[in-house]
């Protein structure tokens, strides 16, 4: 063969970055919840996560980082030994070398030059914390439990391993796994080259080699894991110490006794089945999850198009046709169901990285706060939930910042010193909503209203209520804080979370009570690829309202509104005076003459009301969204298309576009 | 890469250049172009020795997997005793040693020779780790 195949190793980086980021996560969470008292268990996990990241940047040429995390691995693996406690500084020292192993997995992804300095500074530090391990240097929290003392006898494994003919499609190397053995002890080897075929048969990207290993030394079943915990699910493994074979031949006995059960297999110490029939899952590309959701989408469509046609040429009354189509329905909505349920991912994802924020913050503000959840398996739409991860971010640190009181102020107000985080999620109809709540100080609503009039955003004569006040915070540029630190007082971020919020259809809103803390409520759809929608009728065209942001539809008379400055026409809506947009003059929709404009929809876009003046309502519907901007352009005002039943196209409006479109045409 | 050369030939033989003009005259693809290259060099014979020589690159790794197995398939044609001379590999993955075993394997089977000429330390060392020195006649090495 003279055909010269390339395995390109870029089209693993992205799995590999991913798994960085999981590996990432696990050794974050892991590390947080690291104490002296912590189970040996809570190591090993960060170990082995530490590990993996090391082993895949290794195989997919991203030596600088396994190098790095060879260090942390090196801390964590004294840790283990109990040749190092779990003292706080060491704990921190990791923390940090994870941020920056972070920042390096970026700049990885990013093709961007690492910041040297701070690598350099970590892994000497690093190097410095092992050797102080290595050195047996009496350490004050050194713990050496009577299990560590148990296992210095030297154990005997035995270990065949056979990879899958695909593993070198994977970027793993066989050499590699043999080589890291030889640090764990003293290695015997023997190749099992029996299903090397005739030089003339052999594909050269398969392997087909195996070995049988015998690894003396003080060396933990765990560790021997590791070393393989690469290569899982891409061969037979097999690892038994000396204990075990002892036991062989009355196992054996055993297990011919229980020829049918299944169960015999699993039995302790017997790594013999499979590793490959152990994975519950596959990673799939985004990419085909969404041509995927796409498709069935079109055959929704498809699926509503013909039940209408169904029923305008009456066969709706043909009973066979009639329950095949409301089948056809049912299955369409399952299937679509399903296909959105694999793009749903536990909020957890978004709450990870709460926990150290928390802990770093309130290190640095001298506080002491505790973090609940509740809720975290609640699942959400992936691009919905990669979304918010800032925005809760920044709700999370302002909690901490300004809700939260230093424990001397709490004591002094007959409060635990200790404060509390609440953080908590569920469904609710169609929407997910999260809760961010604290027992801290609440909003200062004097504060709040003084520091708005000096911005000029609102005037000093306007009377507002508290609530009204509260929502002030989200205003841009706005910001109490007295100084601007690294914690909070840009003003920037409670801003940012409202218009992440609306951007992805969802709302934020706050409320507080003085001296008793303060809950912000968000509230977001479960997807970004179907919603919820009111069917409106404008002159002979039909718009999509979001469901989420409407009140209220109320019929009114053309008296009702009324003409401010020549211009603006507003609306006496309960207490307030509210915009009125006339949808055909927005859009530019021929009125026709005998059709009277009767009905005026409130929506709610970010604490804003407006009315839209609307011929009908015609009935609420779950539409699939259909990107505009992929198809023709951005249209302000538009968030999107979609197929009715009847084959035509309607405009989804997009509330908060409306909103900032109206406002300029106030303006102009 | 493996490359093909006589003994005491340098690498950039007449002939090859010879084969590259005439490629490039003939206006050929660069897939030609190399099967040509490939075809040239496997016809060569030592007369002195009766072997062939072959010459390991530095870094042998599965990318390259293919392209040594067609070239090793035309020296097993060639059914002539073969010598590797692997002084300059500084790298060689499990694919490629499992590759190399195979072929040895094969060359014994025709009743040839397969000798190895300075191999490098660091073949050495992985053919031992992955215990495929003995197997692969590195063992007097």
């Amino acid at each position: 063969m003279d055909s010269d195949i390339n395995i390109d190793m870029s089209q693993f980086h992205e799995v590999f970055f991913e798994e960085c980021a999981e590996g990432i996560e696990i050794m974050e969470t892991g590390l947080l919840n690291l104490t002296d008292q912590s189970d040996s268990e809570v190591i090993n996990t960060i170990f082995r996560a530490a590990h993996s990241i090391k082993g895949g940047g290794g195989t997919f040429g991203f030596a600088e980082v396994s190098d790095f995390t060879h260090g942390m691995e090196t801390i964590l693996d004294e840790m283990r030994n109990a040749r190092l406690g779990v003292a706080p500084e060491v704990v921190q020292l990791l923390l940090t070398a994870v941020d920056c192993l972070r920042e390096m997995v970026q700049c990885c992804k990013l093709g961007e030059p690492f910041n040297e300095e701070v690598i350099s500074d970590l892994k000497s530090k690093m190097n410095e914390c092992a050797q102080h391990a290595e050195q047996g240097a009496p350490k004050q929290d050194t713990v050496v439990s009577d299990s560590a003392a148990e296992d210095t006898s030297i154990t005997t494994w035995h270990i065949s391993f056979n990879p899958h003919e695909n593993l070198f499609f994977t970027g793993n190397d066989p050499f590699r796994l043999i080589k890291e053995l030889h640090t764990l002890g003293e290695l015997n080897i023997d190749v099992n080259s029996e299903r090397l075929p005739d030089f003339s048969e052999m594909d050269a990207q398969n392997c087909y080699l195996g070995w049988d290993m015998e690894l003396r030394g003080n060396i933990l079943e765990e560790q021997i894991d590791e070393v393989f915990a690469w290569v899982e699910g891409y061969c037979e493994l097999e690892i038994r110490n000396a204990e075990d074979r002892r036991k062989e031949e009355y196992d054996r006995r055993e297990q011919d006794r229980r020829a049918d059960e299944p169960e015999a297999r699993r039995r302790k110490g017997d790594k013999s089945v499979s590793l490959s029939q152990e994975s519950t899952s596959i990673r799939v590309g985004i990419d085909k999850v969404d041509g995927l959701v796409n498709l069935v989408g079109e055959l929704v469509i498809t699926q509503s198009i013909l039940s209408q046609v169904c029923i305008d040429l009456g066969l709706d009354q043909a009973e066979r046709l009639s329950d095949s189509l409301a089948q056809l329905e049912r299955n369409t909505r399952d299937l679509q169901e399903q296909t959105m349920s694999i793009r749903m991912l536990p909020v957890d994802f978004a709450f990870q990285r709460l926990p150290r924020i928390v802990h770093d913050l309130s290190r640095t503000l001298g506080k002491k706060i505790d973090l609940k959840f509740s809720g975290e398996t609640t699942e959400l739409d992936k691009t919905v939930l990669e979304k918010i991860g800032d925005p809760l971010m920044h709700l999370v640190r302002n909690a901490v910042d300004h809700g939260i009181e230093a424990p001397a102020q709490r004591i002094a107000s007959g409060k635990s010193e200790t404060g509390l985080i609440n953080i908590s999620a569920y469904h609710q109809g169609g929407n997910i909503i999260i809760e961010i709540s604290d027992d801290g100080a609440g909003l200062n609503t004097e504060k709040i209203l003084n520091k708005a009039i000096e911005r000029g955003l609102v005037d000093s004569a306007e009377e507002l209520t508290d609530a009204q006040v509260q929502n002030l915070i989200f205003s841009a540029g706005f910001s109490t804080a007295e100084q601007i630190t690294d914690v909070s007082g840009r003003g920037v971020g409670m801003d940012v979370v409202k218009r992440n919020m609306t951007d992805l259809g969802g709302m934020v809103d706050v409320a507080s009570r003085p001296g008793k803390g303060s809950k912000f409520t968000i509230r977001l759809p479960l997807t970004v690829a179907i919603l919820e929608g009111q069917m409106v009728r404008v002159a002979n065209q039909i718009f999509i309202i979001p469901l989420l942001s409407i009140i209220e539809s109320i019929q009114i008379s053309s008296e009702q509104i009324n003409v401010v400055a020549g211009a603006s026409e507003l609306y006496h809506y309960r207490d307030e005076y509210i915009s009125v947009v006339r949808m055909h003059e927005l859009f530019d929709i021929q009125k026709q003459e005998d059709d009277e404009i009767r009905l005026l929809v409130v929506i709610d876009v970010g604490g804003r009301r407006l009315g839209l003046l609307v011929n009908d309502v015609v009935g609420q519907q779950q539409v699939v969204i259909k990107s505009l901007k992929k198809n023709f352009r951005d249209v302000p005002g538009v968030a999107g298309a979609t197929v009715l039943g009847n084959g035509s196209v309607a405009l989804i409006i997009d509330p908060q576009g409306i909103a900032q479109n109206y406002k300029s045409v106030e303006a102009s | 890469m493996v490359k093909e050369k006589q003994n005491n030939q340098p690498e950039k033989s007449p002939a090859k250049k010879s084969v590259k003009n005439a490629i490039k005259k003939s206006g050929k693809t660069s897939d030609q172009k190399k099967k040509a290259l490939k075809k040239s060099g496997n016809k060569k014979t030592d007369a002195s020795t009766g072997e062939r020589k072959y010459v390991l690159d530095s870094v042998l790794v599965i990318n390259n997997a293919q392209t040594i197995h067609g070239q090793l398939t035309a020296l097993i044609n060639a059914k002539q005793n073969i010598v590797i001379d692997a002084s300059s590999v500084e790298m060689a993955d499990t694919s490629i040693l499992q590759l190399l075993l195979s072929f040895v394997k094969k060359i014994h089977t025709q009743n040839l020779k397969v000798r190895w000429e300075n191999p490098s330390h660091e073949l050495l060392s992985r053919a031992e780790m992955l215990d495929l020195k003995e197997r692969l006649g590195l063992a007097g090495s």
